[in-house]
């Protein structure tokens, strides 16, 4: 696993989305283990006390859950991973309009634009033969 | 908690040179600290004053509450940032050395250590290329179980891929209730690691803080923060 | 204290079974040779004496080493132990120049008047006892001044630290030699004395000389100072390494 960080902005913060986009990618099941504190330190080279930080603040937002003796797990409620999905959409959506709106587009004209543009990246997947609606996000 | 190591007032003077001046600073356990400076800048002095080989010129330390001598040299792993070992040595020699001395001394982790750095057991010491040399004395020094490791410029002057691996094995290997101290001036390589970082400018602290407060606060890395305070 | 000698031995192994091989073979050598008895003897007193310098440089080498290099510096083990660590590892060399030295000895006793052993050999016991002490006791304190003068140096400077031994030595061996003077107002090269005594020892041959300045009770005093200074030497070279001489 190698990920490519900004030293200018906190690490934790970092990872926690990394975990955040993996589980949304469905790269991390709910109710998958989750490595130790110890192994991502190592695989990623980071401080371990950062990690640790990660991680509890990822139990905060009930993302993971410990359990004794056993490890970290990924939530398996359905519900808490639509969340997050929506949280991480939530940034982009923000993003794209705040774009959008800057270009001069009017919010009707959003909506019909997004609806022409998903049918046409369908159409260029199928063509591909890459499974509908899915992001190639990493 | 009572902090690990407690630098107090520590001045170091050669002739009329002031290397160190009124350096003071605390560390509680299980802490990854960079200490940051120039090269010259009284890092590996100050090392070596708290690792108990060189006398300081003023000012007190204390390991664990001891002071610095004899007692401290059990709860102190010191890596110098040239190599120690003696030239008539294979590795192994070196290792059975630690283990003869160092009664916290763990083969077993040593062993595992020279697999990882891809080291072999029968080689010469005095063959080893500059990368290998630093392996082994990283190894050396991380496989004690003490409370304090001292780390001077751990990856200067060794390639990138050699670089990767020690700061690998230095996140691996180090124990939770310890404290390590790595001087560097390679401070991009290395900032991921660190939980608080320490500046030492003409012989002086002139900031001490948590990483992760640095970016979040003056978002910035403590590379940039780095060239600010030493100006380059 | 043993591991640190089992050490120094490993690391100087070449040089000291090298040394021993030579002197070995010399002694063969000559022993086979078809020289002169007295040309045998000088050849193999000469290869004696050499060993012994080559080893007493050697260990004081070794001494400065223990006390300055960062690997040793860094043990968790007592400030003197480096100094017994040295004193036995001086004591094995002398050893084993004195077994060769024995060996070719044998081969001598046989050829020459060996008449002045018998004079030895009628000394009173206490004489012997006398002998012996004094004999370790001076060589100890003998490696102690060298060790006292290096450390010191090592303290005072970081270069040219050879230069400012051998200075501190002569003024301290002067020094020494006038307070053995003005304590015992014997010859004020007695001390010496003991020292060539010694080496001459080593070599299987026995001056008369000495050994009748040996006879009495006159080595009391010189002994006691000697052990006194001893002491005091072992305190300024605990009080060296821990406050002064830095390990590189």
């Amino acid at each position: 696993m190698s990920i490519e960080f900004d030293n200018n902005l906190p690490i934790y913060l970092q990872i926690m989305n990394h975990i955040k986009r993996q589980i949304v990618s469905g790269l991390l099941q709910p109710g998958d283990k989750i490595p130790s504190v110890r192994e991502l330190a190592a695989d990623l080279q980071i401080n371990p006390n950062t990690i640790q930080r990660t991680f509890q603040e990822l139990e905060r937002e009930e993302v993971v859950e410990t359990k004794r003796g056993l490890g970290r797990y990924v939530t398996s409620e359905e519900s808490k991973i639509m969340a997050i999905k929506k949280e991480m959409a939530g940034e982009l959506l923000h993003q794209f309009i705040h774009g959008m709106q800057e270009l001069g587009f009017k919010n009707q004209d959003i909506v019909t634009i997004v609806k022409e543009a998903v049918a046409a990246e369908s159409g260029k997947n199928r063509k591909e033969g890459h499974p509908d609606g899915r992001t190639s996000e990493g | 908690m009572d902090a690990l190591l407690k630098v107090n007032g520590v001045s170091k003077k050669y002739g009329k040179k002031q290397v160190l001046d009124g350096v003071s600073f605390d560390i509680g356990p299980g802490r990854l600290i960079g200490l940051l400076g120039s090269n010259g800048s009284g890092k590996s002095t100050l090392m070596q004053i708290i690792a108990g080989l060189t006398p300081a010129s003023a000012g007190d330390i204390s390991v664990m509450g001891r002071p610095t001598g004899r007692e401290t040299k059990s709860l102190i792993s010191y890596m110098p940032d040239r190599p120690m070992t003696e030239s008539w040595m294979k590795v192994r020699d070196a290792i059975a050395f630690y283990n003869d001395f160092y009664a916290d001394f763990d083969m077993e982790k040593a062993r595992e250590m020279l697999d990882f750095m891809k080291l072999d057991e029968k080689s010469g010491v005095s063959i080893l290329s500059k990368g290998m040399n630093e392996r082994l004395q990283l190894t050396l020094a991380l496989s004690r179980n003490v409370s304090l490791y001292l780390l001077d410029e751990p990856i200067g002057g060794v390639d990138p891929v050699a670089r990767g691996k020690i700061l690998d094995a230095i996140v691996r290997f180090y124990r939770e209730d310890s404290s390590l101290i790595i001087s560097t001036h390679l401070v991009g390589d290395m900032e991921r690691i660190f939980d608080e970082v320490m500046f030492l400018r003409a012989g002086r602290i002139v900031h001490h803080e948590e990483v992760e407060n640095i970016r979040m606060k003056h978002g910035r890395s403590v590379d940039d923060m780095f060239k600010e305070v030493f100006g380059e | 204290m043993m591991k640190l000698l089992k050490y120094d031995l490993r690391r100087n192994a070449n040089l000291l079974l090298a040394v021993c091989a030579v002197l070995i073979l010399c002694e063969l050598g000559m022993i086979l040779s078809p020289a002169m008895l007295e040309v045998k003897m000088v050849v193999i007193l000469i290869a004696n004496f050499t060993a012994a310098v080559i080893f007493m440089i050697n260990n004081l080498r070794v001494f400065d080493y223990n006390i300055k290099s960062v690997s040793r510096r860094l043990l968790p083990v007592n400030t003197l132990s480096y100094v017994w660590a040295s004193l036995v590892y001086a004591i094995l060399n002398t050893l084993a120049v004195l077994v060769v030295a024995a060996g070719a000895g044998m081969y001598f006793l046989g050829r020459f008047d060996t008449s002045f052993w018998g004079d030895a050999l009628h000394l009173p016991v206490y004489v012997w006892i006398g002998l012996v002490l004094e004999a370790v006791i001076t060589t100890v304190y003998g490696f102690l001044f060298f060790y006292v003068v290096i450390a010191l140096a090592r303290s005072i400077t970081k270069k040219g630290a050879f230069w400012v031994g051998l200075l501190l030595f002569l003024v301290l061996s002067a020094v020494m030699d006038w307070l053995e003077n003005l304590l015992f107002g014997q010859d004020s090269t007695q001390a010496f004395n003991l020292v060539t005594f010694h080496y001459e020892n080593g070599t299987g041959t026995i001056t008369h000389d000495s050994l009748t300045a040996m006879a009495g009770w006159n080595w009391l005093g010189s002994f006691v100072f000697e052990l006194l200074l001893s002491i005091a030497f072992l305190f300024v070279i605990k009080w060296c390494v821990e406050k002064r001489i830095e390990a590189r």
